[in-house]
């Protein structure tokens, strides 16, 4: 049980034991140093494992997407999830690779390949059925990514390498991480993306021949921010290596996107959803 | 005349005898520890050190030139250029540092890490803004200086942006047999962390399991050890799982015990040194040396311009030395 001391012995028995500790010797091995103390090197003790060089992530779940871009309705498709990092350099990541070639405290940057989904014609309705198909395509480009704390910053600047659309595209992501608990974390961002006029008409425009064979009047689209959309992606472990992993963005097609008759339409629409849950496995 | 005669010689005889026999056995009887988080956070999070640090030096002098300075300081928080002022004018011989910013690779993933989204993109790792700020100070010779960071996995939110870490060095006190094991640490805060309360108590509870591996890998049970240092076990359950996993002793236990002849200084407190605080000291005695906590005090709590300076106060215990018998000791 603990108690406070107090006996006015117990001060007495101090005080012998401070004069007997005194002395000669004592006050020789304890003088003032005449300056700046000698400093001693510690050496580090390394307690910690040797870590695998990979790590990575797979799994898969369902995803809602718009059935093509600026369409009204969204259709469900499988979700797989590949990733495979090396040295936190060389990165596949759900259909992208890449390579971080500066990699800093503060930020990194690197390259990458992409595919990219292009517009299925079994997604589009009957009555647009003539817009025709576009093919997915290959982008590949540059990235940067700046991070401060659980805050962070990215950009992608991405061309057409597969000659589909011939276009660039830019991607710009920022977002803050939420520690929920110990195995919960969601992540509210806001993203805007801007396309060059090749993929804006690609995938908003309606020319001479498209609009003969629908119901839409012909438009040309110009490059300009044709979407920003806020979303968050939630994390949950559900055990050492397993993780349940959701998303949903939700997005508003701005300028010639927004304008366009094609989202103008009966089938199209300003607001794009996008949601998806899948389970991963991480190692 | 004769008795005189005699008498004089013979005073020489015991004057010379009494400085050999304090030659011959120089154990100092005592060991003065203080621990002390200075709370010298980098401007502009903590502004207007300079006095405050200059403060504490000049305590540390002061306490020197009567005699009665701490044996050994360690310190945490130490990460301005102020606190080197301090340490160069502390008066003391020697000093090891904690690992700095870039010190011990810090490996895996930040606790607040995701692996969706484009993650390539973002850092998954935690960077690192401070060093560890430990400091020991010593008037005894320190050797084999070694430590530990915690790494990226063992902490919890804006703790995360400093190289925490464990520091070990081994005192050579004159006179004993066996060099003291000193250790100093600074683990995760509680509420100041700014994450969720299980985040910060399983970072807490990972760091202190690095110190149980890292004593097993380093501290000798041949060899007296203190530990000292900003534990952050005010919380119950960090102190409990501390104690379940750390093999030594607590000083305020010790000292408040039924049948201690320790005894608590100046204004200080049984709740202060026991469970309601951050800073502690534990202990453990070794084969051939018996330490016992004798004297405990929270000190270090004036205040410079109306702020005081810290918002630690020191934590400083003096240790009896006694050498075990064959028996082994008490």
């Amino acid at each position: 049980m603990i108690t406070v001391p107090g006996p006015a012995w117990r001060l007495l028995a101090l005080a012998a034991l401070l004069a007997g500790a005194g002395g000669p010797v004592r006050a020789d091995v304890r003088s003032a140093s005449a300056g700046p103390p000698v400093y001693i090197q510690a050496k580090e003790l390394k307690l910690s494992r040797r870590q695998s060089p990979w790590h990575g992530r797979y799994g898969a779940g369902i995803a809602l997407s718009p059935a093509f871009p600026g369409a009204r309705h969204a259709v469900p498709d499988l979700d797989l999830d590949l990733k495979l990092v090396f040295r936190d350099r060389v990165f596949f990541e759900n259909g992208a690779l890449g390579a971080i070639l500066v990699n800093k405290r503060l930020w990194r940057a690197g390259v990458l390949l992409r595919a990219a989904p292009g517009r299925r014609r079994s997604n589009l309705p009957a009555a647009l059925a003539g817009l025709g198909r576009v093919h997915d395509r290959l982008d590949g480009g540059v990235f940067a990514g700046a991070s401060l704390y659980k805050t962070y910053f990215s950009a992608e600047l991405l061309s057409d390498l597969s000659g589909v659309t011939k276009a660039r595209t830019i991607n710009l992501e920022a977002g803050y991480i939420q520690e929920l608990s110990r195995q919960a974390r969601l992540v509210p961002y806001v993203r805007l993306k801007w396309g060059s006029g090749k993929h804006m008409q690609r995938f908003f425009g309606v020319n001479a021949a498209q609009a003969a064979a629908t119901p839409l009047a012909p438009f040309t689209a110009t490059a300009g921010v044709y979407e920003s959309a806020i979303g968050a992606l939630f994390e949950n472990e559900l055990g050492h290596h397993w993780r349940l992993d959701a998303n949903a963005t939700l997005g508003l097609l701005n300028g010639d996107a927004r304008r366009s008759p094609l989202t103008q339409s009966r089938f199209g629409a300003r607001s794009q959803y996008r949601l998806g849950i899948k389970l991963v496995q991480t190692f | 005349m004769m008795a005189d005669k005699t008498i004089i010689p013979l005073g020489v005889v015991l004057w010379a005898a009494v400085l050999a026999a304090a030659q011959a056995a120089p154990v100092p009887r005592t060991l003065r520890v203080l621990t002390y988080n200075i709370n010298a956070l980098p401007s502009p999070i903590k502004r207007h050190k300079s006095a405050r640090l200059e403060r504490i030096a000049q305590i540390l002098r002061q306490r020197r030139a009567m005699g009665t300075q701490p044996d050994i300081v360690v310190m945490q928080e130490a990460f301005s250029k102020g606190s080197d002022a301090l340490i160069a004018q502390s008066g003391y011989k020697y000093a090891v540092r904690g690992p700095g910013r870039k010190a011990g690779k810090s490996r895996g993933r930040a606790p607040w890490a995701v692996e969706g989204g484009r993650s390539y993109a973002r850092r998954t790792g935690v960077q690192k803004f401070m060093g560890s700020g430990l400091v020991i100070l010593s008037d005894f010779p320190l050797q084999d200086p070694v430590f530990t960071t915690f790494g990226n996995e063992a902490c919890a939110g804006l703790d995360c942006l400093a190289n925490k870490a464990i520091v070990m060095t081994r005192v050579d006190v004159p006179g004993l047999s066996e060099p003291v094991q000193l250790v100093t640490t600074h683990f995760n805060s509680n509420h100041s962390a700014k994450a969720p309360a299980v985040v910060r108590l399983r970072a807490h509870q990972k760091q202190t399991d690095i110190l149980a591996k890292f004593l097993a890998r380093t501290a000798s049970l041949k060899a007296p050890l203190i530990m000292a240092g900003d534990f952050n076990t005010s919380q119950p359950p960090r102190y409990q799982y501390f104690r379940r996993e750390i093999n030594a002793l607590d000083a305020a236990e010790h000292c408040l015990q039924n049948g201690s002849d320790c005894v608590l200084g100046g204004t200080t407190t049984p709740e202060e040194i026991l469970y309601q605080t951050d800073d502690k000291q534990f202990y453990r005695s070794g084969s051939a040396t018996l330490l016992t906590p004798v004297y405990i005090e929270r000190n270090f709590r004036e205040t410079v311009n109306g702020r005081p300076l810290s918002d630690h106060a020191g934590y400083e215990v003096l240790y009896r030395l006694d050498a075990k018998g064959a028996d082994g000791g008490r």
